[in-house]
C-alpha cells in the first residue's frame, strides 16, 4: 500500500521551476530516499508534502487523503534548517510543538516523557534550551519531530550538523521506527550516508525526478560495473588507467567505474604490476555513480555534488 | 481559509505566557507610568520652583513718580524702586549678573507716545515680559484715571475682570472642565498608545525575526497555518497590552488616592509659606488631585490602544518576516514608523482646536486614529459618527492589513538570504 503518492506535482517561484512534473510513490513501512544535489528541489517537494506550500499543479496524498491541515498531524517533520526557542524551557517547548500537532495535553505529556527517557534527557526538562549544548538541542529537535507518533517521518538532511553520536542514535531510531511499521522519507544530498538505509529512492535533478524505484532493482539493472580495489603502495598507477572513472579515492582505496566495456582484468593486471593488491571486487555502482550515470556527466555541476 | 481556533489559542498562550513573565513586560509596566507621571509632575514642580525660589526682581526707574509705585503695590515681590542716577550701576550689575534687570518708565509712557523699556541680560522670557506688560498697563491706567478725577463708578468699571469658565454638556448634565487637565490626559494617553505601538510593534517584529533566525518557524508552519501563527502572535501580544492597561487602570485608581497628598507634600514642604498664602500661584498645590477619568474614556482608550497595535502589529509582523535579522528591516521600517510619529507632531494643533477640519480629517485616518481620535475624545465631545466611524475604519484597515501581511508573512518566513525591498514584498503578495 502506498502511504504517500506524489502525482505530477509542479511548483514555480516566479520564473524558477523548483519542482517540475514530479511523481513518486512511497510504500508503507519502507525507508525512502529523496536524493539529489542542493537546489534540486527536494526541500520544495517536502514543503508541499508538509502542506507548508501548495503545489501549482498535481496532487499529493497521504494514506489516500489529499494533503491538508488534517494530514499535517500524520507527518513528523525534521526540517533541514531547524531550531528551537532559545529562551523557552525544554518541557514547555516540546509541549507547545507537540500540542500544535493535535495531541491532547495528557497524550503529549506521556509521549514527551517517554522520548526524553529514551534519549536520557529527562533531567533537562526544566532547562532553557539556550543552556543546552548543540548535541542536546539536536535530541530535543528529534523529539519535537517524532513525539506525536506520526505515520510518516520526513527528515530533511537529517545528519547535517549532527555529531557522530547523535547520528548513530538517529540511525538506530530510524531503523526501529521502520521495524515498527512506520514510513520514513529522507532527503539528502549526501547519498553515501543513506545508501545502506534506503529501500527505495527517487533521484532529483533540476526540479525533475529522473529516476525512482527500489534501490536494489536499480543497482541490478546497472550491473556490477564497478570495481573496489584496495592496495598497498604507490597509487599513481590509477592515473594511467583508460576508459574508467574513479569516484572515490584514497591512498589505499579506489572505486573504479569501468566505461566503454573496457576489460576489468587489464586494470587488475596494471595494479598488480604497480602495487600489492589486497582486495579486488566487482560491485554494484554506488548511489553517487548511479546519479552521475543517470544525469549524464555533461549535465553535472561538480560543485553541487 | 479555515482557521483552527484550537491552534490559534495554543499559539496565543505561548506568546502571552512567555512574555508576561519576561523582564521586559514587568519593567515596562512599572516604568511607563513612572515616566508618564514624571512628565505630568515635573512641569508642576519646576513651575513652582521657578515662580517661588528663583523669583527674579527688577528695578524700576520711574520718571513719572507715580507709575512705579503703583506697579510695586501690584506686584511687590517683583519690583523695587531705583533712581535715575543709579542707571550706570544698574546697567553694570545687570551685565555682571548681580541683578536681573530694570525697567525705565519715562514721562511719555503716560501719554502713550513712548514705550517703557525693559533691560535685562537675557530676554527674561515671554511670560515675564507679559507679566510686566500687564502690571505696567494696570498701573498706567490707574494713574491716568486718578489724574482725570473720574468717579468711583467709572473707576470700578475698569476693575471688572469677567472670567470664562468651561463647562462640558453631557448626557447626565453639565460638568466643569479643567482644560489643562484634559490636555494632560490627552497627552498621556496619546503617549501611552504611541509607546505601545512602537514597543509592541517591535516586540512582534522581533518575535517573528527570532523565529526565523532560530529556524523554528518551519517546524511550526508544518503544524499550523501561517495565518494562525500570525493571528496567534498578534492576539497574544494584544492580550499582553490589555493586561498592562488593566494593571495601569487599577494602579491609577489606587495612585489617585496617594498622589494628591503626595504632591501636596512635595510641593508644599518645599515652598516658602508666604508664596502659598499670597495665593499668587495659579496652580496652588491644593488644586492638584488626579483628575477623574470617565469610564467611557477608559473604554475608548482600551479600544484605540488595542486597535492601534493590532494594525501596527500586523504590519510589523510582515516586516519581520521579510528580514533575516533586525538590521535588515531598518530601511523598510522607517515608512512604518512615520505614520506613528506624524500624529504625535499633529497632537498640538489637533488638541488645541479639536473640531477643526484638520483635526477631524487627520483623526479619521486609520493609521493616525489611535493617537489623534483618542486625544480628541479626551479634550472635546467628538460626534459619535466620527468616533465610531474611525473605529470602524480601523477594524476594516486591520483586516485588510492582516490579509496583506499574511501573504507577505507566508512567503517571508521561509525565505532566507534575500535582500528585501518594497518591490520584492509586492512580488510576494502576488505569489500567494
Amino acid at each position: 500500500m502506498n502511504l504517500l503518492e506524489v502525482d505530477h506535482v509542479s511548483k514555480s517561484y516566479g520564473n524558477f521551476k523548483a519542482v517540475d512534473q514530479v511523481s513518486f510513490k512511497v510504500s508503507k513501512g519502507r525507508i525512502f530516499g529523496l536524493l539529489g544535489p542542493n537546489g534540486a528541489g527536494k526541500t520544495s517537494m517536502i514543503r508541499m508534502i508538509n502542506h507548508i506550500t501548495m503545489p501549482d499543479s498535481g496532487s499529493i496524498t497521504i494514506s489516500g487523503n489529499s494533503v491538508s491541515e488534517k494530514t499535517q498531524s500524520m507527518v513528523g517533520y525534521l526540517p533541514e534548517e531547524r531550531g528551537l526557542y532559545k529562551k523557552m524551557k525544554v518541557g514547555e517547548q516540546l509541549m507547545y510543538l507537540v500540542r500544535l500537532r493535535g495531541l491532547s495535553k495528557n497524550e503529549a505529556r506521556e509521549s514527551i516523557k517517554y522520548w526524553l527517557d529514551r534519549f536520557e534527557a529527562s533531567s533537562w526538562i526544566g532547562k532553557e534550551v539556550g543552556e543546552l549544548s548543540k548535541g542536546m538541542q539536536q535530541k530535543i529537535q528529534f523529539i519535537a519531530a517524532i513525539a506525536h507518533s506520526p505515520d510518516l517521518y520526513i527528515f530533511d538532511e537529517p545528519f547535517s550538523g549532527l555529531d557522530p553520536i547523535n547520528s548513530e542514535i538517529l540511525k538506530k531510531i530510524i531503523i526501529e521506527l521502520k521495524d515498527s511499521g512506520k514510513t520514513i522519507l529522507f532527503a539528502t544530498h549526501r547519498m553515501e550516508q543513506v545508501e545502506q538505509m534506503c529501500d527505495d529512492i527517487c533521484l532529483f535533478n533540476k526540479g525533475k525526478a529522473i529516476l525512482s524505484g527500489n534501490l536494489n532493482h536499480i543497482k541490478q539493472q546497472m550491473g556490477k560495473n564497478t570495481i573496489i580495489i584496495e592496495f598497498q603502495g604507490d597509487g599513481n598507477f590509477l592515473d594511467t588507467l583508460e576508459d574508467v572513472r574513479i569516484n572515490n579515492r584514497s591512498t589505499h582505496f579506489a572505486e573504479i567505474v569501468v566505461l566503454n566495456d573496457a576489460n576489468p582484468q587489464s586494470i587488475l593486471r596494471k595494479a598488480i604490476d604497480a602495487v600489492t593488491v589486497t582486495k579486488f571486487e566487482y560491485v554494484y555502482p554506488s548511489l553517487n555513480e548511479i546519479f552521475i550515470q543517470t544525469v549524464g556527466i555533461d549535465n553535472l555541476n561538480h560543485q553541487q555534488l | 481559509m479555515r482557521i483552527q481556533l484550537s491552534k490559534v489559542s495554543i499559539i496565543v498562550k505561548r506568546e502571552y505566557l512567555t512574555r508576561v513573565r519576561g523582564k521586559g513586560f514587568i519593567i515596562s509596566t512599572i516604568l511607563a507610568p513612572v515616566f508618564l507621571l514624571a512628565i505630568f509632575l515635573i512641569p508642576i514642580l519646576t513651575g513652582d520652583f521657578d515662580s517661588s525660589n528663583t523669583k527674579t526682581r527688577y528695578a524700576i526707574i520711574d520718571q513719572t513718580n507715580s507709575v512705579g509705585e503703583r506697579m510695586l503695590k501690584l506686584n511687590p515681590e517683583r519690583f523695587f524702586l531705583a533712581d535715575l542716577e543709579d542707571l550706570d550701576s544698574l546697567r553694570s550689575s545687570t551685565l555682571s549678573g548681580e541683578m536681573d534687570g530694570y525697567i525705565l518708565i519715562t514721562e511719555n509712557v503716560l501719554n502713550a507716545s513712548e514705550s517703557a523699556s525693559f533691560f535685562s541680560a537675557g530676554s527674561g522670557g515671554l511670560s515675564i515680559t507679559s507679566e510686566l506688560r500687564d502690571n505696567l498697563r494696570s498701573a498706567v491706567r490707574e494713574e491716568l484715571l486718578s489724574r482725570t478725577n473720574v468717579s468711583e463708578d467709572i473707576r470700578s468699571i475698569f476693575e471688572i475682570r469677567p472670567d470664562i469658565e468651561s463647562k462640558r454638556i453631557t448626557d447626565t448634565g453639565e460638568k466643569d472642565v479643567n482644560e489643562g487637565m484634559s490636555f494632560i490626559i490627552a497627552y498621556i494617553m496619546a503617549m501611552a498608545i504611541y509607546m505601545a505601538m512602537f514597543g509592541y510593534g517591535s516586540l512582534i517584529m522581533q518575535g517573528v525575526i527570532e523565529e526565523k533566525t532560530n529556524r523554528i518557524v518551519e517546524v511550526i508552519v508544518s503544524a499550523a497555518k501561517p495565518m494562525e501563527l500570525l493571528l496567534g502572535k498578534v492576539i497574544g501580544i494584544v492580550s499582553l497590552g490589555m493586561t498592562q492597561i488593566i494593571i495601569w487602570f487599577l494602579a491609577f485608581t489606587g495612585i489617585g488616592a496617594i498622589v494628591a497628598p503626595l504632591t501636596l507634600l512635595l510641593t508644599g514642604s518645599n515652598l516658602p509659606v508666604d508664596s502659598i498664602t499670597t495665593g499668587q500661584l495659579s496652580n496652588a498645590p491644593s488644586d492638584f488631585t488626579l483628575p477623574e477619568i470617565d469610564l467611557s474614556i477608559w473604554l475608548f482608550f482600551a479600544v484605540f490602544y488595542v486597535l492601534g497595535f493590532l494594525i501596527y502589529g500586523a504590519i510589523f509582523a510582515a516586516l519581520g518576516s521579510a528580514a533575516d535579522n533586525p538590521q535588515d528591516v531598518q530601511h523598510l521600517a522607517l515608512p512604518v514608523y512615520l505614520p506613528i510619529i506624524i500624529p504625535m507632531l499633529l497632537l498640538m494643533p489637533v488638541t488645541s482646536d479639536p473640531n477643526s477640519t484638520l483635526a477631524i480629517v487627520t483623526s479619521m485616518i486609520p493609521l493616525f486614529s489611535p493617537i489623534l481620535m483618542m486625544s480628541r475624545i479626551v479634550v472635546t465631545d467628538v460626534p459619535l459618527w466620527q468616533s465610531l466611524g474611525s473605529i470602524g475604519l480601523m477594524i476594516g484597515s486591520f483586516l485588510a492589513l492582516l490579509w496583506l501581511s499574511a501573504k507577505i508573512y507566508r512567503v517571508g518566513i521561509l525565505m532566507y538570504g534575500k535582500k528585501i525591498s518594497f518591490g520584492e514584498l509586492y512580488r510576494w503578495i502576488k505569489y500567494s
